[in-house]
């Protein structure tokens, strides 16, 4: 076997250190180690399986791969068998004994912790024959739970930094960014502005001292599209930053992460210790004379920090405020220097986009948006998890058939997209495909790829609500709409929840949402009454049924809702009595119960763990 | 470039924003967060217009004009942007114009009167938040708009850096420090955040229900504290005859901002104890008489005295406090009535130094530069001047040059405030600046650094000076000043290297007994450098009092008349001795201060006319002093306060202040600007050259003087550098001497391109003078003197206006953490401070402002004064005392209250 270069200082390096990677995946375990497998537990169960595999003598030659999210977060901890690619989820401490000894020693699958499909729950045990998994087209996501990201080689075994060879050894900056051009990328944060423009323009811009920045700052609720990338495969972004500084002709890349993403930061971290080892990042970059290294500097928890001037104010070690552009960065950015800014997802697409070509990426997606888009689902759905799809993909696809539609057999009421600057989308609109274009029009955004599903059970003016006192929360407080607007939104919602609205409130707040709107300074403020317009626009009934029958349909809005219990019904069980949190519902077994109605808080307990519909909710029964 | 505006086609020019473009067309956007001081913020969002081609609206504060932008101004969209954004910050606050002290002067409301919005359509906040707690600036929290003016004014324009935004979104306000109140935060309460407050969240304690904007007459003039200049607005109530607001003017020198002084020190005018009558000497006691009885009175003793005895007996103080037409006044009436040259002033006590050894480099004593050429420098080498204090607003420049990226190099025995700012701190010994920068000047030799060209092309003697800095190589420098050999070698190469350099000094470097020796090594070191005669470097000495240049100018001094004509020039002599109508001018130079008061104790002083100098609390050695004045035989004193000097005085006559009669003032860069009578004077109270012309006239001679400007325009017939300024030329902005005809720009640069006023610039050989005194085994302690933040001078002025006795009471004695902890001192224990001459007793404060073995205190306080103190060793060529170097001993009395200090605040413990 030849010897590994250590340091990459030629391109035939690399090649020679690929060419001594073994990828051979036949005695591995690949573990999700995921920021939420490890909440669930999967670092105990590989302490568990490790014993199991000395117990049976398997330590040598089988290994445990720590990877980053492979996607169902909601399975985890979540095990994928190398040997034959079964796929194993809630893996529990207990079950490591059974997979080593009927697995790996007797070659049978555990049927129990394998993939269930469909009403009939089907046993879907190998990963490729999963729906969830065959239905994605990973392009960002192709190294994510695959390659262990604390190492180099299994990145490079992957092709990692091959586009970047490729780049330096026969590229110039100009054809780098006219690859991107053909590629049709758009910026991955949320706007979608073609990013060749950005990077063609920073080009442009005189100076000797340029940056890249990568907003790594992901804010929105229930979004982990950019953690899952940093965490699975942070070579990919450091790989997509090293092009974008080429094109752009700079030397210095930061990194700009939310200091709560811990797991994200120790792994970039690694990621840039080792590329800098190896000679991928500092001086003379695999002999081509390239330059360029990068930092991290860390958020601290400023949502507004993820607009790309609040950003570069924070990493200048200012107040987190955005500044009104004109100048662009790509004029006057980081430290008043020309500056690209893209967020992990845009990085993390580059590297496919340079070793594939343009046109192989533009062959995904739609007429003007090209490509994959991650999505991280939440909500509710079956499988909750990240997902990457070409983009076009109808809603109505990502929801039922990869995320396998809602939990307990709900109706599915609207998927909101975009975090708290996007829209909430209505059933009739599932079929929407999901691009830049079809989202705005209906009201919603692409955003970053939260996408929150949201089932019958849930008020919208109460998640219009929830959204706006995020912004109003998360608003710097420099612009005047942003700052007061969004705090008049929120009474003007909360009074509406309250049964205190009129209908002149609705008038008031579509008014007064569409001038913030126009009026703000940066993308948080102009986009931060969409959560209200667009639930004003499709859930208009929702708002009427509070402010005019002072009603919560949902149930969700205490202050509307009533709960009493059917004395006709009730059997006397004492579930509600036992359950009910303020003691306040009287009766004795196979009594009738009664509701105290100055002591209930109208948590709906009652109601949900009557098994004899006696508990009514606005007079109504389950 | 061409702009379409609301279908208007308007001239540009790049750079311009939209908003600056339509101003200067006279077309209206409304604006809270913009301001010119502050720039734009992009954060009220109501300057809002249409461009053609930009998606949304955009904030015209911002954008900025390109060729061929279609813009609009005003449209359906545009205007219920705007009013979204009033209503929004009408119900942001409390927001109640009834009472309030900017109605009339709100830009919220005249932006809500301008869209027409009665009152709010929304919830109204119920906040109420008000910080009562500083002495002169009041916070209203429920008026605050959060525009952020006041954050950049004092962060950016300022540069006092104690305003910020604290917290977050709607929560965010505007906070001192770590969200201290006002009071006790380092706030010095310049007042800038006020003046540039759109609403009434910032208020003037003070002016709070003394009256409407428009009740007020307004009266611009000069501010009467330091030698900066600055151009105020008074803001005067006619009924009171008072004035109750000052605000800064918009022009050269000041651009708005002024200092706690200039701002809030004002009521002294209108002070119960100012002079009102003339006082007579009866029977031990002075009392009041009529103006005839006390002229007649003084008049006949000069007279009888002089006639005696000759006329050099009598001595004449004019005064840096006073207009020029009054030291004018002064200096005819000693030269034309008299017929002596013994006139002098308090240039004496602080920059004839400066007077002298910039004149024998240059030909002319002057600063070389305009004040606003400091932000164009980009080395800024500060030396002797605790600027912060008694300069601020030159401070505000420099601060704001170095934040702006000047590299500030400050060259202080004391850790000064400026310190804060400086890229480069050298800490020198007391009293060896002349080692010091001649180590410098060696250092820019040995690499090469000196400009050559400039030194060949423009000085006498470019060799001689590379000669006599040979015995001062850093390291035997540094052994002597204290410097660490590598600051000195950074500090030297930084000057060589740079393109501009502007050298700033102070009294650190004039009061010394090598003060002129210190000042030519200044003007060696630059001419050594080059940057000289260009905009943003020259050598700049900051004039300490209001008028000290324009004394100067006048000729208060014993050897020029007035715009420096020799008074031994003969040629010089008949002109004056013609145009004013008289005869028999003295030739011979006369006494300079330490000479005229030493020769009261032998006899050849007889008589001391002293116009505004309380000359027992400025002259060094208080003991000495009184001694002298107690030898003279008649003693008369002009001013507007009793002081210690006037408790001496045979006749006190009452003088108008500042802002009770017309005349003008020369401030440190040679800009002469007006004054203008906005209140009557109290009493009886008059002019000086009142004064002098009836003196003359019981003596004689008419001097002309029938108003200030019949003074002024007295004066210009024979002048000179001045002979082109008039009132009418200064009405608006002051000018700049050397002016000699009514058509002549003004000069805001002296020796345009190294042409220096004496033909070539003259290297002067300067070498190692120790002070006189120095700290020994019973002395153990070098003393420090100079002036403090919240007061000036005796402080007549200072401690006769509201506030500023309240936020510092007493004097302290400075002294270092390491000699306090020594001897058991804390801050505000009492101490017990004795040189050779005297003891003060007063309060400790201990702080690192203060270098090992050095203390420091200021002569603002007569019950604990400096002056007690110090020693009236002089310098030789100018007799300028030694009032920043003595030897004293520290003695612990008792403990004071204690005392914890809350922010690192370096204007007061």
């Amino acid at each position: 076997m030849k010897k590994t270069p250590k340091v990459l200082a030629t391109a035939a390096d690399l090649d020679a250190r690929r060419a001594c990677i073994n990828t051979e995946t036949k005695d591995k375990i690949f573990m999700c180690a995921g920021g939420g497998c490890i909440a669930s537990g999967a670092m105990a169960v590989k302490t568990a399986l490790l014993a199991e595999l000395k117990k049976h003598k398997l330590d040598k030659t089988v290994s445990i791969v720590e990877t980053g999210c492979m996607g169902p977060c909601s399975g985890g901890p979540i095990l994928l068998m190398g040997r034959d690619n079964v796929y194993y989820q809630h893996v529990a401490v207990t079950d490591a004994a059974e997979i080593v000894e009927k697995h790996l020693l007797k070659g049978e699958i555990v049927e129990r912790l394998t993939w269930k499909e469909g009403p009939k729950q089907k046993s879907v045990p190998v990963q490729s024959d999963i729906p969830f998994f065959k239905r994605q087209t990973k392009i960002v996501l192709r190294n994510c739970g695959i390659v262990d990201p604390n190492s180099l080689d299994d990145t490079i075994g992957r092709n990692g930094y091959q586009a970047l060879s490729k780049m330096l050894t026969s590229m110039t900056p100009d054809a780098v960014i006219e690859e991107v051009k053909k590629s049709g990328l758009r910026g991955r944060g949320g706007a979608g502005f073609p990013t060749h423009i950005k990077w063609a323009a920073a080009r442009q811009s005189p100076g000797d001292v340029k940056y890249v920045l990568c907003n790594a700052d992901e804010g929105d609720p229930g979004a982990f599209m950019d953690r899952s990338v940093l965490e699975g495969d942070p070579h990919s972004v450091i790989e997509g930053m090293l092009i974008g500084g080429f094109a752009i002709g700079s030397s210095q890349g930061y990194v700009y992460v939310r200091a709560e993403y811990p797991l994200a930061v120790e792994r970039l971290q690694r990621a840039i210790e080792m590329a800098r080892e190896a000679g991928l990042l500092g001086q003379n970059i695999l002999g081509s004379g390239y330059a360029f290294d990068l930092e991290i500097r860390k958020g601290s928890g400023a949502f507004v920090c993820g607009e790309e001037t609040a950003l570069m104010a924070s990493i200048e070690g200012r107040r987190g405020e955005p500044r009104p552009r004109p100048p662009f960065p790509a004029q006057k950015g980081l430290w008043k220097k020309p500056t690209v800014l893209n967020n992990v997802e845009t990085f993390a697409n580059i590297p496919f986009i340079i070793l594939n070509g343009g046109d192989a990426f533009a062959s995904y997606g739609t007429a003007k948006s090209k490509g994959t888009k991650v999505f991280a689902l939440a909500g509710a759905v079956n499988i909750s998890g990240l997902v990457e799809v070409p983009v076009g993909t109808p809603l109505n696809d990502v929801v039922f058939d990869i995320a396998g539609g809602i939990k307990d057999g709900k109706s599915f009421k609207a998927a909101q997209i975009g975090g708290p600057s996007g829209g909430c989308i209505p059933a009739e609109y599932l079929k929407v495909p999901l691009d830049y274009e079809s989202l705005n029009e209906l009201g919603a955004i692409m955003g970053s790829g939260g996408l929150i599903v949201i089932d019958e059970d849930a008020c919208m003016v109460d998640v219009a609500r929830f959204f706006v006192d995020f912004v109003r929360e998360e608003s710097c407080g420099k612009c005047v709409p942003c700052r007061e607007g969004t705090r008049r939104m929120l009474e003007i919602l909360t009074r509406i929840c309250n049964g205190q609205g009129e209908m002149a409130d609705l008038e008031r707040l579509s008014t007064l949402g569409n001038s913030i709107k126009s009026t703000s300074l940066c993308g948080l403020g102009q986009t931060a009454a969409n959560p209200v317009l667009s639930t004003l626009r499709h859930f208009m009934d929702e708002y009427k049924a509070h402010i005019l029958d002072k009603k919560c349909p949902a149930g969700k809005c205490t202050k509307l809702v009533t709960y009493d219990i059917d004395a006709e019904a009730c059997v006397g069980c004492t579930a509600c009595a036992r359950r009910c949190p303020v003691a306040c519902i009287a009766g004795v077994a196979k009594g009738i119960h009664v509701i105290d109605q100055k002591v209930c808080t109208r948590c709906g307990t009652c109601y949900n763990v009557c098994k004899f519909k006696a508990v009514r909710r606005n007079g109504k029964t389950k | 470039m061409k702009i379409t505006m609301n279908g208007r086609i308007l001239e540009v020019q790049t750079g311009q924003t939209l908003l600056q473009a339509a101003r200067q067309h006279g077309i209206h956007i409304p604006t809270l967060c913009y301001h010119a001081h502050t720039g734009p913020a992009g954060k009220c969002r109501l300057c809002l217009v249409e461009v053609e081609g930009m998606r949304g609206l955009q904030t015209s504060c911002t954008v900025e004009v390109k060729d061929g932008l279609v813009v609009k101004t005003d449209s359906d969209a545009i205007r219920s942007a705007r009013r979204l954004v009033v209503d929004l910050l009408l119900a942001s606050g409390r927001h109640d114009c009834l009472a309030c002290e900017k109605n009339s002067d709100c830009e919220l409301q005249n932006a809500a009167y301008e869209l027409g919005i009665e009152r709010p359509s929304f919830t109204v906040e119920p906040a109420v938040d008000i910080d009562d707690s500083a002495e002169f600036v009041t916070r209203d929290n429920a008026k605050c708009i959060k525009c952020g003016r006041c954050i950049a004014g004092c962060t950016q324009v300022v540069c006092n850096e104690v305003l910020d935004f604290g917290f977050r979104g709607h929560d965010t306000k505007v906070i001192c420090d770590d969200d201290l109140p006002m009071g006790k935060s380092s706030c010095v309460q310049c007042g800038e955040c006020v003046q540039l407050c759109p609403t009434g969240a910032l208020v003037d304690k003070k002016t709070v229900g003394k009256g409407r904007s428009w009740q007020l007459d307004k009266v611009n003039t000069t501010c009467p504290y330091c030698g900066v200049g600055c151009q105020i607005t008074l803001h005067v109530d006619r009924a009171s005859n008072r004035v109750v607001r000052v605000t800064g003017r918009d022009i050269a020198p000041n651009n708005g901002m002024l200092c706690v002084k200039g701002r809030y020190g004002f009521e002294f005018h209108a002070s119960p104890k100012r002079l009102t009558h003339p006082l007579v000497r009866k029977d031990g006691k002075l009392v009041p008489v009529s103006w005839d009885e006390a002229l007649d009175y003084t008049a006949g003793r000069i007279k009888a005295i002089v006639d005696k005895h000759g006329p050099d007996v009598f001595s004449a103080l004019g005064s840096g406090r006073i207009t020029n037409e009054n030291n004018y006044a002064v200096a005819k009436f000693t030269r034309a009535v008299i017929k002596t040259n013994n006139v002098d002033h308090c240039a004496r006590t602080c920059h004839a130094p400066t007077v002298a050894g910039l004149a024998a480099a240059f030909g002319s004593g002057a600063a070389t530069n305009s004040i606003a050429d400091i932000l164009e420098a980009d080395v800024l080498f500060v030396i002797g001047s605790n600027m912060t204090e008694a300069h601020p607003v030159v401070s505000y420049y420099v601060k704001r040059a170095a934040k702006n990226g000047a590299t500030l190099i400050v060259v202080d025995p004391r850790k000064i405030d400026l310190v804060r700012w400086a890229s480069l701190y050298a800490q020198q010994r007391v009293g060896t600046d002349v080692v010091f920068l001649n180590g410098i000047i060696n250092e820019i030799f040995k690499n090469g650094w000196q400009n050559e060209a400039f030194m060949r092309a423009n000085t006498e003697n470019p060799d001689d000076i590379r000669e006599w800095v040979k015995p001062y190589p850093v390291e035997k420098a540094s052994e002597i000043c204290g410097v660490p050999v590598d600051t000195m070698k950074t500090i030297a190469r930084i000057l060589g290297t740079a393109k501009n350099v502007n050298i700033i000094y102070c009294l650190g470097i004039t009061e010394h007994t090598c003060g002129t020796d210190n000042v030519k090594t200044i003007a060696n070191l630059q001419m050594v450098l080059g940057h000289l005669g260009k905009r943003g470097g020259g050598v700049n000495p900051l004039r300490g009092q209001n008028n000290v240049q324009g004394a100067c100018d006048m000729g208060a001094l014993p050897n020029v008349y007035h715009t420096y004509q020799p008074v031994e020039d003969p040629k010089v002599a008949a002109k004056m001795a013609q145009c004013w109508g008289v005869s028999g001018l003295p030739i011979k130079p006369g006494y300079k201060i330490p000479t005229m008061m030493h020769k009261a104790t032998t006899g050849e002083t007889k008589i001391l006319f002293c116009v505004g100098d309380n000359t027992v609390q400025t002259e060094p050695d208080m003991n000495k002093t009184i001694k002298e004045i107690k030898a003279l035989e008649f003693f008369v004193v002009v001013d507007i306060f009793p002081n210690l000097t006037t408790e001496m005085a045979d006749v006190v006559l009452p003088d108008v202040c500042f802002n009770e009669d017309d005349g003008c003032y020369s401030n440190m860069e040679r800009r002469v600007q007006r004054l203008r009578k906005a209140v009557n004077p109290p009493g009886q109270a008059k002019p000086t050259w009142w004064i002098m012309q009836e003196l003359g006239k019981r003596m004689g001679v008419d001097l002309r003087f029938t108003s200030a400007e019949a003074t002024w325009e007295d004066m210009r017939r024979t002048a000179t550098s001045m002979a082109g300024i008039t009132y009418e030329r200064i009405e608006e902005l002051g000018l700049q001497w050397p002016c000699p005809t009514t058509d002549h720009p003004g000069t805001p640069i002296l020796h345009l391109h190294g042409k220096f006023t004496r033909g070539k610039g003259l290297f002067c050989r300067t070498d190692n003078r120790p002070p006189a005194e120095v700290p020994d085994a019973e002395y153990p302690f070098m003393l420090s003197t100079g002036r403090r933040l919240w007061h000036y001078h005796t402080g007549t002025q200072t401690r006769n206006s509201v506030g500023l006795e309240t936020i510092f009471p007493e004097e302290l004695l400075e002294i270092s953490p390491v000699d306090a902890a020594r001897m058991g001192i804390k801050t505000h224990d009492v101490v017990k401070a004795t040189s050779r001459r005297g003891t003060i007793t007063l309060k400790a404060w201990v702080t690192d402002r203060s270098p090992e073995g050095v203390c420091w205190c200021a002569f603002h306080f007569h019950e604990a004064h400096a002056n007690v103190l110090t020693n009236s060793a002089y310098d030789n060529v100018t007799e300028t005392p030694e009032y920043k170097a003595c030897a004293i001993k520290v003695e612990k009395v008792s403990d004071g209250v204690p005392f914890i200090q809350t922010v690192q605040r370096q204007a007061r413990p």
